[in-house]
Formats: C-alpha cells, sequence, structure tokens
C-alpha cells in the first residue's frame, strides 16, 4: 500500500510552546514519523501526550521550533505552500459545534471550496458529492444546531472532502461524541479509504477505535513510545499500563487468560476473535 | 426567565426560542418571498424615504393602499404585521396626545380644555397623521423581514455592498459576522439554558430581589457564556484557517443572487407608487 | 431493602406542550431510587435520561405524574423548596463549563453561600469538598479556575456539588471527554462517595464498563419509557434486549456470550475483565482435561 515517497514526512519534530518565557513547555520532543499514501493511522496518548501539538503541524497550524515537516514534497515552513498544504491535508476537530460556519449544511460545506475560489457549479457538484459520501445528503438544507454529534462531525467531514484532500486528520473527533455518534464517524472514515484511497490520521485515546487501524503509534510526553500494528502494540500490556493508557478490553482479558495458562495467541483485538480462538482450543467445533 | 414559579427555569421561553428560526422571517413561497433580497432591502429603502415625502393624507392613502396589497401577496397573516406593531403602541399613544395638545398651530380650533392644556382639531389632525405614517413605516420594515430570511438579508447586504469595498466598507467580513452570528445564536441559546440550569442547581435565584440583585445574580451566567463564547470564536477561527479561509480576497459563492423579471417588475411598481404618492401630496 | 429516596410514579414530561414543536421526553416512568444505592441510568440518546434527573431536583416539573423526594411531594406550580436542591446534587456534562468565580474557593463556595450558610461553616465544606475530589485546598484555592487543566476544572466543578453535602448525587457522563487515566480517576471517586460517604448515587453512563463496574442496579430507557429496570448482572444477560435498542454489553461479558452459545456452561453474568477470566478458565480448564481424556 506505501509508495516510495510517503504522504507526510515528520523529522526530528520539537515543538515548544512560550518559548524563553516562564510557561515555557515542550509538547513534542524530537518525533519522527510516517504517514502513508492511502493507510489509516491511528494516533494514541493520554492528555499531555503531545498528540494534538502533533495533528496541528501535519497541516501547517503549527509551525516546528525544530525539525521538518513535509507534506507531499511541501515544506511546512514554507509560506507559499501553506494554502496547498491546508487543501491536501484537511482536518477535523473535536468540539462538532466550532467547526460549522454556516446556517445551512450544504453552504457550510461549500465553505472549503468557496476559499479555493472554484466555480459556483464545480462547487455545486462538489457539495452534493461529498454530503452523499458521507451519506449527509437528504440533511443538506438543515440548520446544523438540529443535528446530533455523530451528524456534526459527519458534515465537517464533508466540509474538508469538498477540497478534495489527500490525507484526513481526524483530531480528537470522536472525543465528545456518544457511542452511535463514534460509530457513524468511524464508519465514514474507513470508507473514505476504502473508497476514496484517503489517507486517515485518527487521533485518540480510545483504543477500541485505535485496534481498527492499519497502525498504531503510541506518544507519550511528547515522545514517540510505541509503533506498530494494533497487535503489535497491544501485546504489551505492562507496558501500556504505565504509559497511562488502557486496553481494548478483550486484550486485557487475552493476557489475564494467558497468564492463567490459556494459550491464547496473537492478539485478537474483538471478542469475536477471542471467543472463536477459545473454542477452537478446547476442540469444540465453531 | 420564570425561574421556579410557574414550571421549570424559563423552560418554556427558552425551549421556544430554539425551536423557532430567529427573527420574525415567515416562510412562504410567495412572490415578495421570491423577489432577490437586494431589490426588498432597496425598496424598503425607497419606500421609508417616500412615506416622509408624503405632504397629506391622500398621499399616506396611495401608500397604505399599495402596503395592504403587498402584505396579502406576500401571504404573511394581517394578525402577524398587527402584532408587529405591538411593541410601539404606547410610542404612538405618546406621539398622538402631544401632538393633540401641542401640534396645532397657537390659536387653533379648541375642541377641549385640561386644565392648562388645549386640544386643538388642528393638532388631532396632525397627530393622527404622524402616528399613521408611523405605522405605516414599521410595516413596511416589517414586511421586509417577515419575506426575507436573515441568511438572505445577509446576503443582499453584502452584494449590494460590495461595490464599496474599494472605499473601505468591510462588506464580506461584516456579512461573515451576521452568518456566524446567526448560525450560533441558537446553540449560545441552548447553552445558556444549560448553564442557567446548573447553576440553579446550586442553589441560585435568579427570580428574587431588586433590579441590582438580580442583575448580580446573572454573573454566574453571563461570566461562563463570555469565556464559552470566546471559547467557540477561537476555535471556529482555526478551523476556518485550516479550510482555507484567509478572508473574502479570491472567494467565490456557491450560492448566486440574480435579478430576474420580476425583480423588474417590483422595481418598476415601487417606483410608480412613489411617484403617484409624492403627486398626489402635491410637491 | 432499603427506604425509597426519590420516587417517580407514571412520569410524563413533554416539552412545549400546545405548540406546533411538542414533543414527548418521558412517558409514564415508574422510578424508586433507594438510598444508598449506586443506580446506573442507560439509554441511546434522546431516550429522555437527562429529562427524568431534572425532575429530581426539580429543575422540571411533571407534565403528568408525580414524584417525591425524601419524601416531599414536587408539584407543578409551586416554588421549590431550597431543600430538594441541597439534598439532590446534579452534575451535568461538562460541567468545567459553568465555572465562573475568580478563585476556586469563591466557585465552590457558591453552593453553600446560596444556602445561607455562614462564613466558618462555607470555608470548611469548601476545604472538604476540595479534598474530596484530590485539589489541595491550599494549593488551588486561590487559583482563578480558568487557569486549570480541563481534568482539574472538573474536579472543581464536582466538589461545587458536593459543597452543597447532597444525600443524592446524580452524575451525567461525568467521564465524557476524558482520556482514560481521567476516567479512572473520577470513577473511582465516584466509588468512594458511594462507599466511603454513603451517598446514594445515580449514573447516567453510556459506557457500559462503567456502569458495571460500579453499579448495583440498572434502569434502561428507551424512548422516554422504562426498558429494563434490573439488577446489573442480570440486565447485561439480556444482551439481545440491549441490542435491539441499539445498547451494548460489556465487552467481557460479550465473550462469555459467545461461549455460552457455542455450548459451553459459561455463566454470562460475569462483568470485569477479572471474572470473565476466572469464569472462563474454570469452565475451559474442566472442559479441556474432560475433552482430552476421551480423546
Amino acid at each position: 500500500m506505501s509508495q516510495p515517497v510517503p504522504l507526510i514526512e515528520v523529522h526530528h519534530l520539537t515543538h515548544v510552546y512560550h518559548a524563553g518565557t516562564p510557561q515555557e513547555v515542550r509538547a513534542v520532543h524530537d518525533v519522527s514519523l510516517t504517514v502513508h499514501r492511502g493507510e489509516f493511522l491511528a494516533l494514541v496518548g493520554g492528555n499531555g501526550s503531545g498528540k494534538s501539538t502533533l495533528a496541528k503541524h501535519l497541516n501547517a497550524l503549527l509551525l516546528p521550533t525544530e525539525g521538518r515537516v513535509v507534506v507531499d514534497g511541501l515544506d511546512t515552513r514554507d509560506p507559499h505552500a501553506l494554502w496547498e498544504i491546508r487543501r491536501k491535508v484537511g482536518m477535523v476537530f473535536q468540539n462538532p459545534d466550532n467547526q460549522i460556519v454556516a446556517t445551512v449544511v450544504e453552504e457550510d460545506v461549500a465553505f472549503g471550496p468557496e476559499n479555493l475560489g472554484l466555480p459556483p457549479e464545480e462547487i455545486a457538484q462538489r457539495v452534493e458529492e461529498a454530503l452523499r459520501t458521507v451519506g449527509m445528503l437528504e440533511h443538506r438544507r438543515r440548520e446544523p444546531h438540529l443535528l446530533s454529534g455523530g451528524q456534526k462531525q459527519r458534515v465537517a467531514i464533508a466540509g474538508v472532502l469538498a477540497m478534495r484532500p489527500q490525507c484526513i486528520v481526524l483530531d480528537e473527533a470522536t472525543t465528545m461524541l456518544d457511542p452511535e455518534g463514534r460509530r457513524e464517524v468511524l464508519r465514514t472514515a474507513h470508507r473514505l479509504r476504502e473508497q476514496e484511497g484517503i489517507a486517515v490520521v485518527h487521533i485518540t485515546h480510545n483504543m477500541e477505535e485505535a485496534a481498527q487501524a492499519d497502525r498504531v503509534v503510541v506518544l507519550h510526553e511528547g515522545r514517540v513510545a510505541l509503533e506498530g500494528t494494533p497487535r503489535e502494540v497491544f501485546r504489551d500490556v505492562q507496558r501500556l499500563r504505565r504509559l497511562r493508557l488502557d486496553l481494548p478490553e478483550v486484550a486485557e482479558l487475552s493476557g489475564c487468560l494467558r497468564q492463567r495458562g490459556i494459550p491464547v495467541e496473537g492478539q485478537p483485538l474483538d471478542p469475536e476473535e477471542l471467543a472463536a480462538q477459545l473454542l477452537r482450543w478446547c476442540g469444540v467445533v465453531v | 426567565m420564570r425561574g421556579d414559579r410557574a414550571g421549570a427555569a424559563g423552560e418554556p421561553a427558552v425551549e421556544l426560542l430554539r425551536s423557532l428560526t430567529i427573527g420574525q422571517y415567515v416562510p412562504r413561497a410567495s412572490p415578495v418571498h421570491r423577489l432577490d433580497p437586494r431589490t426588498k432591502i432597496l425598496a424598503t429603502t425607497v419606500l421609508m424615504v417616500v412615506v416622509f415625502l408624503a405632504r397629506d393624507f391622500r398621499g399616506l392613502g396611495v401608500f397604505a393602499a399599495f402596503l395592504a396589497g403587498a402584505v396579502a401577496i406576500s401571504q404573511v397573516p394581517a394578525g402577524f404585521v398587527l402584532r408587529g406593531l405591538r411593541p410601539i403602541w404606547f410610542l404612538l399613544l405618546l406621539t398622538l396626545v402631544l401632538q393633540v395638545f401641542f401640534g396645532g398651530a397657537s390659536g387653533g380650533t379648541v375642541l377641549w380644555r385640561l386644565g392648562p392644556f388645549a386640544a386643538t382639531r388642528e393638532g388631532l389632525v396632525q397627530g393622527l397623521f404622524v402616528t399613521t405614517r408611523l405605522v405605516l413605516l414599521v410595516v413596511s420594515t416589517s414586511l421586509l423581514t417577515f419575506t426575507t430570511s436573515p441568511v438572505e438579508l445577509a446576503d443582499g447586504m453584502e452584494r449590494l455592498l460590495n461595490p464599496f469595498r474599494r472605499l473601505g466598507v468591510p462588506a464580506h467580513e461584516l456579512a461573515m459576522m451576521m452568518t456566524i452570528a446567526l448560525r450560533f445564536i441558537p446553540t449560545l441559546v441552548e447553552e445558556t439554558e444549560k448553564i442557567m440550569k446548573a447553576q440553579m442547581a446550586r442553589g441560585a435565584d435568579l427570580d428574587t430581589g431588586g433590579p441590582l440583585r438580580r442583575a448580580r445574580a446573572l454573573v454566574p451566567i453571563l461570566v461562563p457564556l463570555f469565556v464559552s463564547a470566546f471559547r467557540r470564536a477561537d476555535e471556529l477561527a482555526v478551523a476556518m484557517e485550516a479550510r482555507g479561509y484567509r478572508g473574502g480576497e479570491g472567494r467565490t459563492r456557491m450560492k448566486q443572487l440574480r435579478y430576474r423579471a420580476r425583480d423588474l417588475w417590483a422595481g418598476l411598481v415601487v417606483l410608480g407608487v412613489g411617484a403617484l404618492v409624492l403627486w398626489s401630496g402635491g410637491l | 431493602m432499603s427506604d425509597p429516596v426519590v420516587v417517580c410514579e407514571g412520569l410524563t414530561h413533554v416539552y412545549l406542550r400546545g405548540t406546533p414543536f411538542e414533543s414527548v421526553a418521558l412517558r409514564g416512568v415508574d422510578l424508586v431510587v433507594r438510598r444508598g444505592e449506586c443506580l446506573g441510568l442507560v439509554g441511546p440518546t434522546g431516550s429522555g435520561k437527562s429529562t427524568l434527573v431534572q425532575h429530581f431536583n426539580g429543575l422540571l416539573r411533571p407534565t403528568e405524574g408525580r414524584v417525591w423526594v425524601d419524601g416531599v411531594e414536587i408539584r407543578p406550580g409551586t416554588a421549590v423548596v431550597r431543600e430538594v436542591r441541597r439534598k439532590v446534587g446534579l452534575l451535568f456534562q461538562y460541567p468545567e463549563h459553568q465555572l465562573f468565580e475568580a478563585t476556586v474557593f469563591d466557585d465552590v463556595a457558591f453552593g453553600p453561600r446560596n444556602l445561607g450558610l455562614d462564613p466558618e461553616e462555607v470555608q470548611e465544606r469548601v476545604r472538604e469538598s476540595l479534598e474530596w475530589v484530590g485539589l489541595d485546598p491550599d494549593r488551588f484555592g486561590p487559583r482563578s479556575p480558568f487557569s486549570l487543566s480541563g481534568g482539574e476544572m472538573r474536579r472543581v466543578a464536582i466538589a461545587g456539588v458536593l459543597a452543597m453535602r447532597p444525600q443524592v448525587l446524580v452524575l451525567d457522563e461525568p467521564t465524557a471527554g476524558l482520556d482514560p487515566e481521567g476516567r479512572r480517576e473520577i470513577l473511582n471517586r465516584v466509588r468512594d462517595l458511594h462507599r466511603k460517604a454513603a451517598l446514594t448515587v445515580v449514573l447516567i453512563s453510556h459506557s457500559m464498563d462503567d456502569v458495571a463496574r460500579l453499579c448495583q442496579r440498572v434502569v434502561v430507557l428507551h424512548r422516554g419509557q422504562v426498558f429494563l429496570d434490573a439488577p446489573v448482572r442480570e440486565a447485561f444477560a439480556q444482551s439481545d434486549r440491549l441490542r435491539s435498542i441499539g445498547l451494548d454489553v460489556p465487552r467481557v461479558t460479550d465473550v462469555l456470550l459467545r461461549l455460552r452459545a457455542a455450548g459451553l456452561p459459561v455463566r454470562c453474568d460475569r462483568l470485569t475483565v477479572e471474572e470473565a477470566c476466572e469464569e472462563i478458565v474454570r469452565v475451559l480448564q474442566g472442559n479441556r482435561r474432560w475433552s482430552s481424556s476421551e480423546a
């Protein structure tokens, strides 16, 4: 899936807030990572791990104190590349309300393309496509405050989609949603990746959601603590505990069973998988 | 905010506010509704000037006939229109009374006396004239807001002011501000309700006491609301930038406002009415 | 069985009755909250959980039906005695959004001051409440609430409600938006309040795992009606019913249910990882020995 030139490269990124003052805080320290085209990457960590700061470097909302961030060949420090970078890497934020700007859904989705100065007919077409992709086309003329959290976030995703990005960053976009809303958003994100080939960077502290990604990067106190596939990362129960993170319950249960002598193999990530394995082990035909 | 007395903490008022669309807009499919908002804004401005140029009751009569017709075509119930006059009934009454007693030229035909004050016939005529003019003025502007949604008004104003950008008029910024404000009013109303309930749950009392006490009781509501509003503005600004916003330069709009034949006709009718009013008033 | 502290009988609540926007939030709800229990209140969004608990402290009045709090009926149209607000403490979602005072101390003192207590009593309650939530009153008291982290602000808001010394504490999604560590902390404190301070707790939550861990009884609401009212273990064993309205069971319970469906005699009312682990080990090792001896 990954191609020779990665979509986003982060080289030894360090970010310091309020440098030189008594409030100075080093949020990100010497972080290097890559986002490959079309991959679903989960970026996890507790509060204060630097994940949100890192996210904002991906579309040049923040600039590095040290190090470099390159988006599809464009350096985020280059002032001329700014708007092209923000077109390639779209971002959906945590608070569903505080990113919707218009009084009607379809007009909000049009906001991005309008900023790009596209002709009206093309904007209308993109808006319709985007709304259809996220499943909100029938709500196109509704007022945003009447929507549920999950619906608002889907509208926000549509707004980013209408700019034809290569990557969408979900900056804790599911944190404030109820379980139904979270499912909606994740389903939409996975569909984007599968159907449109758009890379997704999902920033979260919910390990169940991270388990659905291709790759997981764990941040702790501004540094990369763990990196790998979900199965690789969730193997080390103790380590994750020390990093103030939770495991998916199933992973925890697997660890517990292993300790008690039941050989659970690999790293089952959902109840179905674990149950199937246990049944096979004790000779029951599944 | 009726507090605990008749029900929940201002629940009916806040709920209703949240459910209704903001402003007096009455959605209908009338010819007036379908006019371009710019036409309506310009027409209303012209009408407001005309109503002040009318000299006598004939002029006002023409104007009133036209307005009655416009209201009828707009399918807005007459009851709504009349209810719109309720807030100013006191002003109308005051104006009338003042004119009756002080309006006529000195030495006019006295109708009756009230102590040192004399009500004259001329004053009465003048009073009725001025009051009628006020009523017609209010109804004209009401018709605008009844038939044009707040978003259309913002759009219309922006397009009208666009040519003046060269002279420093921030047309786009004003329109953006208005749209965002309209977008967030229901959200802020909801939040206010939530904050009110949270403080009431801690024993806050928003109903008792004199004006000073009640004002102070609003602090636990206003402070969190303001803090939250600033935070929203901040987050919204970042989100807008992330979607490529950099001001009005180079921006296009998906929705296009287009003048049509009906706008031309409407404009001609308004100008015609204006001319008629001025002519009958004997300019 | 301990005595009831909140009783709802045929409780119906209609918003905006008589207008075109009328909506029925609660329909004939019968519910009893018993003193000293920890009750979980769950249900899909829009099922009426928030509306229900706002009747417990008089913020909302029944459109039909009756509500008693600590033996006193809350009737529509009558002034609420401040007592009710004191007895039932209600913490809304994202409570840190209600902070407004210049100092943490003053904000926590808002409640006690509204109750008309004298300064020494207020001082004592503020200190006690801050300690209960794990914030040192001397360090945090004089600071501005807006200078704190999100998690700290939330704890200040909780202290503000605790300072009223309520008998019943209603928490609407107290862990919403927190990271795993923050959630663990809040839930531990809630558990302490329930066990050590003997508060009656009503916990509204979307997390079945949280409810399973803390509560003895669960009431499930669906479209304004009581869908299920049972002890926690019984409730979660009915996974099909719960799933039919869009809710889920704790994941470990899900594993057990699948094992059972395949024929293993596991008990499905195990709710935590430890319990589920024990149960699986018990059944599997027994089974394995049996099947290998057969072979």
